[in-house]
């Protein structure tokens, strides 16, 4: 007997199916070129089971196998890592399908998909990824079901082929318990169990801890959630919600940023004046780097936390697991002046940026020698000229200030707050950039804020000699009617517009937006919950619970009592389940086995119902005759013609049955 | 079912009066009138004189059908068993005179004596149920039942049937030595041949076809069918057995266990008719790849728990 694949149409199909729904999560995140060679293996796969085409022989493949491996090390100039390795991964399981030959192989193939599925939680652990693990898991277990049914010789139909998948999602089903126990009583590890080198090609949206034009309008239309903030006490005022995030201070002439990683501070600061005290907590989405988010400014570092001297909060690794912390916030402040005013970073501008700019400065600066009059002079520049505030500005080239202020004069709020900066470093004054978010929407059906991508900002902080940094945000300037887009005039100027221009009349936009907010509400609770469940949180559940007390020994016992029960209780489901399930002629048949097994005879499993019948008369004759017909009216009903009366009359036959000798 | 109650209570007479004859052998003659309501043919492989001939005499005798019988030796042709056409002097034209095939119960004795050119000529007979000969087509009679003997194969100058052949024949049964009472029986009684010849038909000609449709509508159920294919995997699967049933073994099995039922006065089958019928089904179609196994294919077979 050889383990010659017996090709069955639906086996393939399902193999197929539950092999793109578990990769599909990996191929998203993969270059476009992983996709679209997994696409034609696929489809070659296809073809060939519809018949058109005949499989590769074994050059071709192993052509194809070194194309991958050379495809794969030419993208990410390796071949391990989380893109490479997942990359390599689904590349050869879908050459995999080029070779099923024999059972063995499909098994593998599943297996390997299996595999792809837990690669795909390496980037996605969102809902629809757990939707689409489950329904993989379905079909892949199906097809195995079906490859193996036909491997039996079965006769197979459309309604057995489909019962498979049926009985696939019922044994997923039956895992379900046993996941969920294993999943909140395993014990969790603080840290990640697996550190994969991250590749450095990989950009994850969100801040990037740079600034160049263009960098944030980027993220203008991206809808992704930045992090969700959840308020103890009341959400701050619409204008006041400044998320601060990295601060940048060295300008290249082109490109923001914060070369030297700022002195860590030892101690917080403490703010002179402090009102409006904000209470919240954060849940931040992994975004791999190591800055965190709080609203402008922070009274305490949060546990767990750093700051740097740039007043930025740090985390001490690289966000990349989702994050809770807790923030105290000040809405007003003071900070506290600096023993020596800030230093020759604060004031450096390139020697080739801006001839005319510098013109515009100093001619602004004889008219207004005050630092706070400059400022509010270079405030009314851009208010009383004609800029715009726009999600496409012009690309600009050499001199990014120059061009931008004297020509285009369209721009994103990294254009403001970066020209902004430059002109008060040209007139003196220290001044630095500071990225982060502006704005943030409650949620109506629950309590939090989501602040997403789209809220991505940049302003400015200017050092005065009296006031210490303060924040001065140039884009606040722009009048309404000078703001391209509804949706930025609607986030930058809650108050002072007329929003009801602006809300969606239709009832589907409505209802479209409340159902994102409803999306967004079960998405924060499966991030609180599920893959949020860290150590900390699985301590206080199970002091929730009162089983903390146990100690992780105890713990460990309950997990294998808890697994042992369910385990008990599903296969007791199965069994009677099973029995359910056959028809009630069967179901009265037993009774019958069951009156003979008192008298200790028992119908062997290769004896049908009259033999059977034959060798209890022998012992009872007395019975002979109702014993013939018990048999004679089972075998009607299940090998002849069932009709209900027969049931009722073996019913009868059964309960009067006295086997008495 | 009711109409052919009286049919097959004359079956029962033919089973009681050929019982007669061949003494100790119900089971023998039950499982021959089997394979003839099923429209199968019978092979049996026994040793010389164990009332084989007989055994197909009387099963002609007493169903009314005429008997034929081919002793089939190494120089035999195809011809000696189908016919031939002779130029007939006198009106000067080829007359086909039949070979002893034509007649509706032939017994092929020491079928592998003969070549197999002559064993494919009467294999192909049994199968198509007509023959051809020099362009012409003849039917051959109907019912058309072979009961062929073969000697066991380690006797000298004897050649084999392939399975592929012993495929065609729908049972095998072997008749055994009587038992000691029969034998005894048999010892004291009168000359069987006088008796034989005494016989009178118990059912028509007509009534015997009526009963071969009938053996069609027995009722499977889907029960049966999984017992029937638990049966036919696992000869598939296991190693123990050179190649796995055919197909058109399966059909033979579930045919003649309807015949069985129906000889059994039941219009179902039931998985028993499959346990009476299997190894006389499998007997000449199942090898073991072990020689001397220590269970026969039968055991085997009978230990597939009905589902």
């Amino acid at each position: 007997m050889t383990a010659e694949l017996n090709q069955s149409r639906a086996a393939t199909a399902f193999l197929l199916a539950g092999l793109t729904t578990a990769i599909l999560p990996l191929l998203i995140q993969l270059p476009l070129l992983v996709g679209l060679f997994c696409a034609g293996l696929l489809l070659w796969r296809f073809l060939h089971d519809m018949g058109r085409v005949p499989l590769p022989r074994k050059p071709v493949l192993f052509g194809l196998l070194l194309l991958v491996m050379l495809g794969v090390f030419q993208h990410f100039h390796t071949i391990i890592g989380r893109h490479a390795g997942s990359a390599l991964l689904i590349c050869l399981l879908c050459l995999k399908l080029l070779e099923l030959r024999t059972l063995r192989d499909v098994s593998m193939a599943v297996q390997l998909a299996f595999f792809s599925i837990l690669a795909g939680f390496l980037f996605n652990q969102s809902i629809p990824a757990a939707v689409l693990m489950f329904a993989a898991v379905i079909l892949l277990l199906g097809a195995l079901l079906t490859f193996h049914h036909a491997r039996a010789g079965y006769h197979s139909t459309a309604a057995v082929e489909k019962g498979h998948i049926a009985h696939a999602a019922r044994m997923v089903l039956y895992a379900v318990p046993l996941m969920l126990i294993l999943f909140v009583l395993f014990p969790r590890l603080n840290t990640t169990l697996w550190s994969l080198p991250e590749d450095a090609s990989q950009g994850q949206t969100g801040l990037s801890g740079t600034m160049s034009p263009g960098l944030v309008s980027r993220l203008s239309n991206s809808p992704e959630v930045a992090f969700r903030a959840q308020f103890d006490t009341a959400p701050p005022d619409k204008l006041l919600r400044y998320w601060r995030g990295p601060v940048l201070w060295f300008f290249d002439g082109f490109t923001w940023s914060a070369p030297d990683s700022a002195p860590l501070l030892i101690t917080t600061p403490v703010l002179e004046q402090k009102r409006n005290k904000i209470s919240y907590h954060i849940t931040l989405q992994p975004h791999q780097s190591t800055w965190l988010f709080a609203l402008d400014m922070p009274g305490a570092v949060p546990d767990g936390a750093l700051m740097n001297d740039a007043l930025q909060l740090l985390s001490p690794q690289p966000v990349s697991k989702l994050l809770k912390y807790r923030v105290d916030s000040y809405l007003h402040y003071v900070l506290p002046r600096q023993s020596d005013r800030p230093n020759i970073t604060f004031l450096a501008v390139p020697r080739h940026i801006g001839p005319q700019t510098r013109r515009l400065v100093q001619q602004l600066q004889r008219q207004h020698p005050a630092p706070e009059a400059f400022i509010n002079a270079v405030l009314d520049h851009f208010r009383e000229n004609d800029y715009y505030y726009s999600r496409t500005p012009p690309l600009l080239f050499d001199d990014p200030i120059d061009e931008f202020l004297f020509q285009s004069k369209r721009g994103y709020c990294e254009h403001y707050a970066s020209t902004f900066t430059i002109m008060l470093r040209l007139a003196g004054i220290p001044a630095r950039v500071v990225t982060g978010y502006q704005g943030g929407e409650m949620n109506p059906l629950s309590n939090y804020m989501i602040v997403r991508q789209s809220d991505a900002h940049a302003w400015s902080e200017v050092y005065l000699n009296d006031k210490g940094w303060v924040r001065v945000d140039p884009t606040a300037v722009i009048p309404v009617n000078r703001i391209e887009n509804p949706a930025d005039a609607v986030r930058l100027r809650p108050g002072l517009i007329d929003v009801s221009r602006y809300v969606d009349r239709e009832w589907y936009k409505k209802t479209l937006k409340q159902f994102r907010f409803a999306v967004d509400v079960i998405n924060n609770h499966w991030n609180q919950w599920v893959v949020g469940y860290n150590e900390k949180r699985q301590r206080s559940f199970f002091d929730i619970i009162g089983i903390l007390e146990f100690g992780w020994y105890g713990i460990g016992y309950l997990l294998v009592a808890a697994l042992s029960l369910v385990t008990l209780l599903i296969g007791f489901r199965i069994l009677t389940l099973q029995r359910g399930k056959s028809d009630p002629v069967r179901r009265i048949y037993r009774r019958f086995l069951k009156k003979t097994a008192r008298r200790k005879l028992y119908q062997a499993p290769t004896e049908g119902a009259l033999s059977f019948a034959a060798r209890v008369a022998e012992r009872f004759p007395a019975q002979r005759t109702a014993l013939l017909t018990i048999a004679e009216t089972y075998n009607d009903l299940r090998y002849g013609h069932p009709d209900q009366d027969a049931l009722a009359e073996l019913r009868q036959a059964i309960n009067n049955l006295r086997l008495t000798p | 079912m009711d109409m052919n109650r009286q049919q097959i209570t004359r079956l029962h007479q033919v089973i009681e009066q050929a019982g007669q004859i061949i003494l100790g052998k119900q089971t023998a003659i039950k499982l021959a009138l089997t394979c003839l309501l099923a429209r199968g043919h019978l092979i049996i492989e026994d040793l010389p004189g164990m009332g084989k001939t007989t055994l197909a005499h009387v099963i002609a005798q007493l169903l009314g059908l005429d008997f034929s019988r081919i002793q089939f030796t190494s120089d035999m042709l195809p011809a000696d068993v189908l016919g031939v056409s002779i130029y007939e002097q006198t009106n000067h034209r080829f007359v086909f005179h039949p070979g002893p095939i034509f007649a509706n119960v032939v017994l092929a004795d020491e079928i592998n004596r003969s070549t197999p050119k002559t064993q494919s000529a009467l294999l192909e007979a049994m199968e198509e149920r007509q023959i051809t000969i020099e362009g012409e087509t003849r039917s051959l009679p109907d019912p058309f039942f072979v009961i062929a003997t073969q000697n066991p194969a380690e006797q000298i100058g004897t050649y084999a049937l392939p399975e592929s052949q012993l495929d065609r024949f729908l049972m095998s049964i072997s008749l055994g030595y009587p038992d000691a009472e029969s034998e005894r029986k048999l010892l004291a009684a009168t000359d069987r041949r006088d008796e034989l010849l005494k016989l009178t038909p118990c059912i028509s000609h007509g009534e015997l076809t009526l009963l071969q449709q009938q053996v069609k509508q027995i009722t499977a159920t889907d029960d049966l069918f999984d017992y029937i294919q638990a049966i036919l995997n696992y000869t598939r699967q296991s190693e123990q057995f050179v190649c796995g049933l055919s197909p058109r073994a399966g059909l033979a099995l579930l045919n003649a266990a309807r015949a069985w039922a129906m000889l059994d006065d039941r219009d179902h089958v039931i998985p028993e008719d499959i346990q009476v019928v299997l190894p006389h089904i499998t007997g000449h179609r199942l090898q073991q790849v072990e020689f001397n196994a220590e269970q026969s294919v039968a055991e085997k077979l009978l230990a597939i728990p009905i589902p």
